[in-house]
């Protein structure tokens, strides 16, 4: 406490006490990120968290380096606190940490007209970015489904993937360039340029690294041309295993559409209304491209595209995910989400199995999924379990064990995009083996050698 | 009605923050605490386990609305807010009352709760439209009244109207969106502006310091006969001041011409307003 009494000092010292947050009524926002469990149980009046002490809300990139450095100093642990949609705790106040808020560092702009690279602030909302974009003819094409509310630092750290990934990719396919603020070296920074071939991508070590190396200040992301032309699309079919294989059929042809979902039997009936096994689709770009490949993709099926209405319907309402939440809790219910990637091979199968061991858990009310990331070699699943309130204690765990003990054992990924946080933490000795995992904690201990960005587990 | 307005506040609770990029004091302010998701995490606390020493978060919300247009179901954060307060702070049902046009208003109208920078309505005014200022944020919180609030009916007849407050007229478009359909542009000078002094010893060095760093005030009042005085939301602008009076129970209150809702208006027309007193 004395430390972070001394801590607080000195940066009301150097900054002033405008930064600071020390109201207990101030700090409640920080009290949670979007991780499901910490939401149903303040919903239920289970959520007795211990409040963060201190939020500091930096107004430039300077600053948060002299923050990072006092940090050390002070022995103070920081957790970077962005758009707080993180769905694994990743934002959670650690004891006697201190929440450095970057919503603050909100400034954004053309960094390079000519070559579309924008220049945009950790803080800088990604409604935001894009609506500038948009008045102008421009897009970044990053639509995760937290796009109203995440910043862009938040997506960063975690990776982020959109809706368009098919067409688009992730986050790490926008990233030209970063600053990260570090108490050991500095301002990092990393120019944008088209492609780097200078020894490791230092990029890429930052991508993904949820506030374990470093807090990103600033990315140059490349913006690209509003498509000319937009076809929404859907296709039946009478099984999720089918319409997988389509699925594949369509990507591994070479022009797969732009925005691509896949939902299984169940997903189908409870999302779109919709019996079997339903894919929706956008296909974008110039339009007579955009006509050619629809040709392309008929004859690949060998059937027509059908009818646009499902996937209309999904993308007006794409972005609202209050209806369902509001329901599932008022009937007594809690739910999570756990997103995985898996080779083509082993996909479907793996997919089954995990659904048919959630089903036999007392407590899961229902298990479902659908793929809507895909690559050559495989997708990603992503599923939703409805828990019983009252069983959660008993049965959440058990059923992440299951999710990714299966996704491991069929040559998949334990995390397609929401990152580690602090709950998914339990199963990274299942994504490498003992020599990797110690190369990764190793790197951790390198760039964090006294213990400064949010949290030691992985050390 | 507790229980309606709980429904409200767990919705946003559960919410990720869909508008809380839309919200101008969050983004102004950056207080986690002002993002309407948050504020539903407040609301549920104080009704649920009587955590009125919560309350004084909700004053952060200017019930301007923006957070209901983008909100996808429409959930109404800003009347919950309202109704709590008024039962936190015992506050009858507002009654509207007849209110008379001012002077040089046109046929466009655009109705205010809140006060817009006087500038701003000498602009419109001289752009052909009204604006009618019905009773400020800061008013209805000094009072803890929310009266006066409303708009007679023959208004609606004779007027069109753009609301910035969408509980007078729920059906008209946005005044918000309407004034930025308006080039408005500060003026270079600061404006007149009032000064609201500390009762009792702080009150010369705090007219000292104003006149020293701001020229001198058009007009002074001082809050010896406001023993309660809220600045509303205008506290996330004086934080340090705000320590102050904390400190001093009643300490340095600034009241200008550019309220808190002129910061407001600023940020939405993406042109800086120019403010007589810095807040820093
Ligand atoms: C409804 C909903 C839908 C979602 N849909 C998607 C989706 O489609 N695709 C997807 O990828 N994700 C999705 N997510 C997950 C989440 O939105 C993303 O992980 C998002 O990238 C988090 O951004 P944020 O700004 O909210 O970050 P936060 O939640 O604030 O932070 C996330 C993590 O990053 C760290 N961090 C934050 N800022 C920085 C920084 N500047 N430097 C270093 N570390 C930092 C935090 O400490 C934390 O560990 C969804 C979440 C919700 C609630």
């Amino acid at each position: 406490m004395t430390l972070l009494r001394d801590f607080l000092e000195d940066v009301k010292a150097l900054l002033g006490e405008d930064k600071i947050v020390t109201d207990p009524w101030l700090l409640i926002g920080y009290e949670r990120d979007y991780w499901p469990l910490a939401v149903a149980m303040e919903y239920t009046g289970k959520w007795d968290p211990e409040p963060p002490k201190v939020a500091v809300l930096p107004t430039n990139e300077e600053e948060v380096v002299q923050i990072l450095e006092l940090a050390r100093r002070h022995g103070i642990p920081v957790v970077p606190y962005a758009g707080g949609t993180g769905v694994l705790g990743g934002a959670l106040p650690l004891r006697d940490s201190v929440i450095l808020d970057v919503s603050p560092l909100d400034d954004y702009g053309w960094h390079d007209k000519d070559s579309m690279i924008v220049y945009a602030e950790a803080g800088v909302p990604l409604i935001d970015l894009e609506e500038w974009l948009n008045s102008q003819g421009y897009t970044l094409r990053h639509f995760p489904q937290s796009y109203p509310t995440a910043l862009i630092g938040g997506l960063i750290a975690t990776k982020s993937i959109g809706q368009y990934s098919t067409g688009y990719g992730g986050i790490e396919d926008i990233v030209l360039g970063l600053h990260v603020a570090t108490y050991n070296y500095g301002l990092v920074r990393i120019p944008p340029v088209p492609r780097r071939s200078v020894l490791w991508s230092l990029k890429h070590l930052y991508i993904g690294s949820e506030g374990h190396l470093g807090i990103i200040t600033r990315a140059y992301l490349q913006a690209r041309k509003i498509p000319e032309c937009s076809v929404p699309f859907s296709l039946r079919y009478n099984s999720f295993k089918e319409a997988l294989h389509s699925a594949m059929k369509l990507v591994q042809q070479g022009t797969p559409p732009e925005l691509l979902r896949v939902y299984d039997e169940l997903e189908s009936q409870s999302m779109l209304g919709e019996s079997g096994s339903l894919i929706i689709g956008v296909i974008e770009g110039p339009c007579n491209e955009v006509d050619a490949r629809i040709s392309v993709m008929e004859n690949t099926l060998g059937r027509g595209l059908g009818d646009s209405e499902p996937a209309l319907r999904w993308l007006e309402e794409r972005f609202n995910v209050i209806p369902k939440i509001r329901d599932l809790a008022e009937m007594g219910l809690a739910f999570d989400t756990i997103e995985v990637a898996l080779p083509w091979s082993t996909a479907y199968t793996a997919y089954k199995e995990t659904i048919e061991k959630l089903m036999e858990q007392e407590g899961i009310i229902y298990a479902s999924a659908h793929a809507s990331h895909f690559y050559l070699s495989g997708a990603a699943i992503y599923y939703t379990i409805v828990f019983e309130l009252g069983k959660l204690a008993s049965v959440y765990n058990k059923a992440w064990d299951i999710i990714e003990e299966t996704s491991s054992r069929h040559r998949g990924t334990i995390s397609h995009h929401h990152g580690i946080g602090v709950h998914r933490l339990k199963w990274l000795r299942l994504e490498y083996d003992d020599n990797t995992l110690r190369l990764l904690k190793d790197l951790k201990k390198l760039l964090d050698p006294d213990g400064v960005y949010r949290d030691e587990s992985i050390k | 009605m507790d229980q309606d307005l709980l429904k409200v506040f767990e919705t946003c609770l559960l919410c990720p923050g869909i508008c809380n990029n839309k919200c101008p004091v969050y983004r102004k302010t950056h207080l986690r605490t002002a993002a309407p998701n948050v504020l539903g995490r407040l609301g549920t606390r104080i009704i649920r386990e009587n955590r009125i020493d919560l309350a004084q978060g909700l004053r952060l919300c200017v019930e301007c609305g923006l957070c209901l247009d983008a909100c996808p179901v429409k959930n109404p954060l800003p009347s919950a807010i309202q109704g709590l307060k008024r039962i936190i702070y015992k506050v009858p049902e507002s009654v509207p009352e007849p209110i008379t046009l001012l002077e040089g208003d046109e046929k466009i109208l655009i109705v205010s709760s809140t006060m817009p920078a006087q500038w701003i309505i000498d602009e419109l005014r001289e752009q052909g439209v009204g604006v009618l200022y019905l009773d400020s944020y800061e008013a209805r919180e000094q009072r803890a009244l929310y009266g006066a609030v409303g708009l007679p009916k023959d208004f609606k007849e004779k007027y069109k109207i753009y609301c910035e407050d969408y509980r007078l007229c729920p059906e008209a478009p946005s005044g918000l969106k309407l004034l930025l359909d308006y080039d408005i542009r500060p003026p270079k000078k600061p404006p007149a502006y009032t000064l609201l002094l500390p009762c009792g010893e702080n009150g010369q060095a705090s007219y000292e310091e104003a006149v020293n760093v701001y020229g001198t005030p058009s007009t002074t009042m001082d809050t010896c006969g406001i023993p309660d005085l809220y600045l509303a939301g205008y506290e996330v602008y004086t934080r340090r001041l705000l320590k102050k009076i904390k400190e001093r129970r009643k300490g340095l209150f600034y009241l200008s011409p550019d309220s808190f809702t002129a910061k407001v208006l600023g940020s939405l027309l993406d042109a800086p307003i120019v403010s007589p007193l810095s807040y820093r």
